[in-house]
């Protein structure tokens, strides 16, 4: 059991440290030459090394086990900062129902944020990176039986890790067509994102990966309240079930009405 | 007896913890009300198979066959429940019965489940009364938290919880549900609540509380419906107030 953890666990280490290495290699010859890519490749092994490290200091001491941390971190971390950002990147988004003009305007105001690296590293790619390398290792974790057991709660669980592991892929792709473009020279603005979904394979590609983001962070959102005892009793556990349904539909709509925006405002005036 | 109603068991049998499983098919003459362990009896009595070999007679566990003790507890139609308080009128035939995978198979039905009484032993599920002298009686506990703390007591380790969770597996170590359950109890004890940090601790240690990933399988499979998923909230809360105590201080 210990082996087979332990062989994971280097298995992901192995497969995450050689696609840094090549992302870091690939954007210093061809991009910019940006230093921080290289500092986020770094960065990125340091949280790579604290994640699937050997955990320490067990029993005896006041500390609670690395395991705990990274798990309870995992859930924060989720949430804030990564839950936030999903909130306001949906919403500048939006802007682009209003028209090319208006999410070039906003797109800009966000660009020009002062010091706005440090805040793309601290609050952005170090959080998502952790909670999406930690998440993997969870969700490979499970032994789904939904099928077996079909609970609602159950079914949510298991799409919790699929969609999860989907962002993985839908996240690097997304980055790399924006973020990583920018650094190449890109301009970014609304026709970056009209080119990118001219075709309706990739206007698809966005929709699945918007819903599983907004399903992540609604049901994540309800999870992180379980996990922290916010949410003690069956009664609050239901409504606020309820709740992150509604969350969940509004933030879809906010989604796809953007992701079309880009396509053709026709087809936004019409929904 | 020209009518005479059959119930059809499909049992996966296994001769040692290292053998590989068979299935066997068995006919029972039905009986009114009949349990699925009545009928393993029957089995037992005259281990025929439905195509008329002689086999050896299935093995399983069983105890109180009141649906206290937990032993019998076995895979029935896909479902982890206990066989004595499983009617077969409720089952869809043929009846397929298995041993909980999730745990060590010993032989045939038979598991070990050795693994939650050591999850028991190492969160400290128990309350310290001994003393060199006498130590007194101890706090009185109020009536209406013995209330809902009885329903904690109700857990007869039976494994059906760790059997339905997706997140206990060769995989982790996440010693399973059931185990949140005895924490609260014994933490709400006024006495065993002395030791409530201790307990705490052990359980947020490797194979610990954070092992739940809230697919609440657990409720709506215990048999003794204890409401576990309460109980992993409660524990949650009890183990972030204390993981920030511990942190930052508290005297």
């Amino acid at each position: 059991m210990r082996v087979q953890c332990i062989c994971y666990i280097f298995a992901i280490r192995l497969k995450v440290l050689r696609t840094i290495t090549v992302f870091a290699t690939v954007s210093a010859n061809i991009g910019g030459r940006d230093p921080n890519i290289i500092i986020m490749g770094l960065l990125a092994w340091i949280i790579l090394e604290y994640a699937t490290g050997k955990p320490e200091c067990k029993g005896g001491t006041l500390m609670a086990s690395r395991d705990f941390v990274n798990r309870r971190l995992h859930s924060f971390l989720g949430l804030i900062p990564v839950g936030l950002f999903l909130i306001v990147h949906m919403t500048v988004n939006y802007f682009a129902t209003r028209g090319a003009e208006a999410f070039n305007k906003a797109a800009n105001f966000m660009e020009s944020l002062p010091y706005l690296v440090f805040l793309e590293i601290v609050f952005i790619y170090l959080p998502l990176l952790f909670h999406a390398i930690y998440g993997i290792y969870i969700a490979f974790q499970a032994k789904p039986n939904a099928k077996r057991y079909s609970y609602y709660r159950n079914w949510l669980f298991f799409f919790q890790r699929w969609t999860g592991l989907f962002l993985v892929i839908f996240l690097a792709w997304h980055i790399w067509e924006t973020r990583i473009a920018m650094l190449r020279g890109t301009e970014l603005n609304f026709d970056m994102m009209a080119n990118i979904l001219d075709n309706p394979w990739m206007v698809a590609f966005y929709i699945v990966g918007v819903l599983c983001a907004v399903y992540h962070f609604s049901n994540g959102l309800w999870a992180f309240l379980v996990h922290w005892g916010i949410l003690v009793t069956p009664k609050s556990q239901r409504i606020t079930s309820y709740i992150t349904v509604v969350i969940f539909i509004l933030l879809a709509i906010v989604g796809i009405r953007s992701i079309f925006a880009f396509v053709n405002p026709d087809v936004v005036a019409m929904m | 007896m020209a009518d005479e109603k059959k119930v059809v068991f499909i049992i996966s049998r296994q001769d040692g913890p290292d053998a590989t499983p068979y299935e066997q098919r068995f006919e029972v003459p039905y009986r009114q009300n009949m349990n699925v362990i009545s009928a393993l009896m029957e089995i037992r009595r005259n281990p025929v198979t439905a195509k008329g070999e002689q086999t050896s007679p299935p093995h399983w566990e069983m105890n109180c066959l009141e649906e206290v003790c937990g032993a019998c507890s076995m895979v029935i139609n896909g479902k982890p429940r206990q066989a004595c308080s499983t009617l077969v009128d409720t089952l869809q035939q043929p009846i397929r019965v298995e041993p909980m995978r999730t745990f060590p198979v010993v032989r045939d039905l038979a598991v070990d489940r050795s693994r939650m009484f050591e999850a028991l032993k190492k969160v400290k599920a128990w309350i310290p009364i001994d003393g060199t002298y006498d130590l007194g009686p101890g706090p009185r506990m109020a009536e209406n938290k013995r209330q809902w703390a009885y329903e904690l007591s109700k857990c007869m380790t039976c494994g059906v919880c760790l059997e339905a969770c997706p997140n206990v597996n060769s995989k982790t170590d996440f010693m399973g549900p059931f185990v949140f359950g005895q924490v609260e109890l014994k933490n709400a004890h006024p006495t065993g609540e002395m030791n409530k940090e201790e307990r705490l601790e052990s359980f947020m240690d490797e194979g610990g509380l954070q092992g739940c990933g809230n697919s609440q399988n657990c409720v709506q499979s215990c048999p003794k419906g204890i409401p576990l998923t309460t109980s992993i909230a409660a524990i949650n809360r009890q183990a972030a107030v204390h993981s920030l105590k511990s942190f930052f201080g508290h005297r």
